[in-house]
C-alpha cells in the first residue's frame, strides 16, 4: 500500500476529513485518538495488511509517522 | 472433539428490573462523546442489579422459570453447574447455596466454574461430557454474572458496557441426539488485560485496595474494580477467534445462526465481516442488555432466537472468548426448546426468595 492510501485509511478510522492528516502530526493532538479508535485502527490494519501489531506499540507511538514505521515494508513511498 | 447422546431441553434468562440508559442515567463523563460510544458498543441500556441482588438470585429465577416451562421434576436433576465470576461468597460454592434454595436431591452433584466470557461454552462442554459418559442423566447449567458490581462508574472503558443477567440451561441424555463439536483454548499470558486485581489471596483486600484513584485517560478505579485493556482484548480476539470458528466450519451454509459472546457491537461486526458470516446469521442482542459476561450467549439465545428455537431445530455455532484469556466454541443442533420469557427480577423478589 502506498503511504497516501494509508493516510486516507487512517483518516477514515479517525472519521477525519480527507487530506487533513500528515505523518508529522502528534497522535495526542488528534481528535478522537482514544481506545475505541485504537481498536478501529487494529481492525483496519488486520483487514488491509493482514497484520496484528502488538497494542503497546500502537499506544507508545507518538506521531502518525510512528504508526507508518510499525507497518514496515507494507507501506511504500 | 465430538460429544454425542446429549440434547438441550430449554433455556431461560433473568435480569434485574432496574435499568440504566447509556448517557442518561450513568453519564459521569460530560466530555465523552456518548453517541460515538453507543455506535461502537451498540449498547443503549443495561439491566443493573440493586445492592444485595446477586448472581444466584438471577440464576434461581431463571431456573424456576425453566423448570416450570419444561415441567421437569427437579428430583431428576443429577448435576448442578454454576458458571460465574461473581459468586455469593468466597466460600461456600454458590452452587451449594442454589442446590439448597432450589430443593434439589442430596445425590445431586453441585460445583462452581470460575470463567466469564467463555464460561457458557465450557459449561456446555462439562455438562455434555458428564451426560455422554453416563455420569449424569440430567444437568442444570447456570451461567450468570453481576459485573456492574465490579465496574467503576468513573471508568469509561467499562462503565457503559456491562449489564447483569442470570441464565439456566437444561441438558439431558438423548440417544438420538446429533453430536456436538467443541473446540476450547486458554492463554493465561493475557490474564492482566481483563482483571480485578485485588480482593483474592494474591492481593488481599485492604483499606488501600478499595480507593479509586486516577488512571490512564482520566479514568478512576480501585484495585477491586474491573480493569479492561480494550485494544489488547481485541487483538487477542483477532488472533484466536477466527481460527477457532473456522476449525468448526469452513462456511456458514449449514449453520442457521452464529451466537458469539456479546462483547460489543464493533467486535462482533468486525468478526462477522472477517469470517464472512452472512449478516442475517450473526446474532447481535446487546442493545438492551449490554455485555453480560458468562450469561451473554444464553441470554442472546433467549432474546434473539426464542421464536425460532421454540418451534424449530436449528444448527447453531456458539463462541465465547475473553477473560483468562479463555475461549471455546461449539457447533450443535438444538430445538425445539422450552424458552420462557425473560424474567424481570425486582429486588423484593430476590429478598423474599432467599
Amino acid at each position: 500500500m502506498k503511504k497516501v492510501e494509508f493516510l486516507a485509511a487512517f483518516e477514515e478510522v479517525l472519521e477525519a476529513d480527507p487530506d487533513t492528516i500528515t505523518e508529522s502530526q502528534k497522535l495526542a493532538d488528534l481528535d478522537g485518538w482514544d481506545s475505541l479508535t485504537i481498536m478501529a485502527f487494529i481492525a483496519m490494519v488486520d483487514e488491509k495488511f493482514g497484520m496484528n501489531i502488538p497494542p503497546p506499540e500502537i499506544v507508545n507511538a507518538k506521531t502518525v509517522g510512528d504508526l507508518v514505521v510499525l507497518l514496515g515494508d507494507s507501506i511504500s513511498g | 472433539m465430538n460429544i454425542s447422546r446429549v440434547s438441550l431441553k430449554g433455556i431461560a434468562s433473568a435480569v434485574p428490573e432496574q435499568i440504566q440508559t447509556v448517557g442518561e442515567d450513568d453519564n459521569k463523563f460530560p466530555d465523552s462523546n456518548v453517541i460515538k460510544i453507543i455506535e461502537n458498543t451498540g449498547i443503549r441500556k443495561r439491566h443493573i442489579a440493586q445492592t444485595g441482588q446477586c448472581t444466584s438470585d438471577l440464576c434461581f429465577a431463571a431456573s424456576e422459570s425453566l423448570l416450570a416451562a419444561t415441567g421437569i421434576d427437579r428430583a431428576t436433576i443429577d448435576t448442578l453447574i454454576f458458571v460465574s465470576q461473581t459468586p455469593d461468597y468466597v466460600l461456600p460454592a454458590t452452587s451449594c447455596c442454589l442446590h439448597s434454595r432450589m430443593g434439589l436431591k442430596k445425590s445431586c452433584a453441585a460445583f462452581d466454574v470460575n470463567l466469564g466470557c467463555s464460561g457458557y461454552v465450557y459449561g456446555l462442554w462439562l455438562a455434555s461430557n458428564l451426560i455422554s459418559c453416563g455420569s449424569s442423566y440430567r444437568v442444570l447449567l447456570l451461567a450468570g454474572d453481576v459485573m456492574s458490581s465490579l465496574t467503576s462508574s468513573r471508568d469509561r472503558s467499562v462503565s457503559f458496557l456491562f449489564g447483569d443477567a442470570g441464565t439456566a440451561t437444561l441438558l439431558e441424555r438423548d440417544e438420538n441426539a446429533p453430536s456436538m463439536s467443541f473446540v476450547l483454548g486458554t492463554d493465561g499470558s493475557g490474564q492482566q488485560n481483563l482483571i480485578v486485581p485485588a480482593g483474592g489471596f494474591r492481593y488481599p483486600h485492604s483499606d488501600k485496595t478499595g480507593l479509586q484513584v486516577e488512571r490512564e485517560g482520566g479514568n478512576y478505579r480501585s484495585d477491586e474494580d474491573l480493569y479492561m485493556n480494550g485494544p489488547e482484548i481485541f487483538s487477542f480476539t483477532l488472533k484466536e477467534v477466527p481460527t477457532m470458528v473456522k476449525s468448526l466450519c469452513d462456511n456458514f451454509d449449514g449453520v442457521d445462526a452464529v451466537v458469539m459472546h456479546q462483547a460489543n457491537k464493533f467486535i462482533l461486526e468486525y468478526l462477522a465481516k472477517r469470517l464472512k458470516i452472512p449478516e442475517e446469521k450473526s446474532i447481535l442482542a446487546l442493545e438492551n442488555y449490554g455485555n453480560t459476561s458468562s450469561a451473554s450467549i444464553p441470554l442472546a439465545l433467549t432474546v434473539a432466537l426464542a421464536q425460532r428455537l421454540k418451534t424449530q431445530s436449528l444448527q447453531l455455532l456458539l463462541a465465547g472468548f475473553g477473560v483468562g484469556y479463555s475461549w471455546g466454541a461449539v457447533r450443535l443442533h438444538c430445538g425445539p426448546l422450552s424458552i420462557p420469557d425473560v424474567v424481570l427480577l425486582s429486588k423484593i423478589d430476590s429478598a423474599n426468595d432467599s
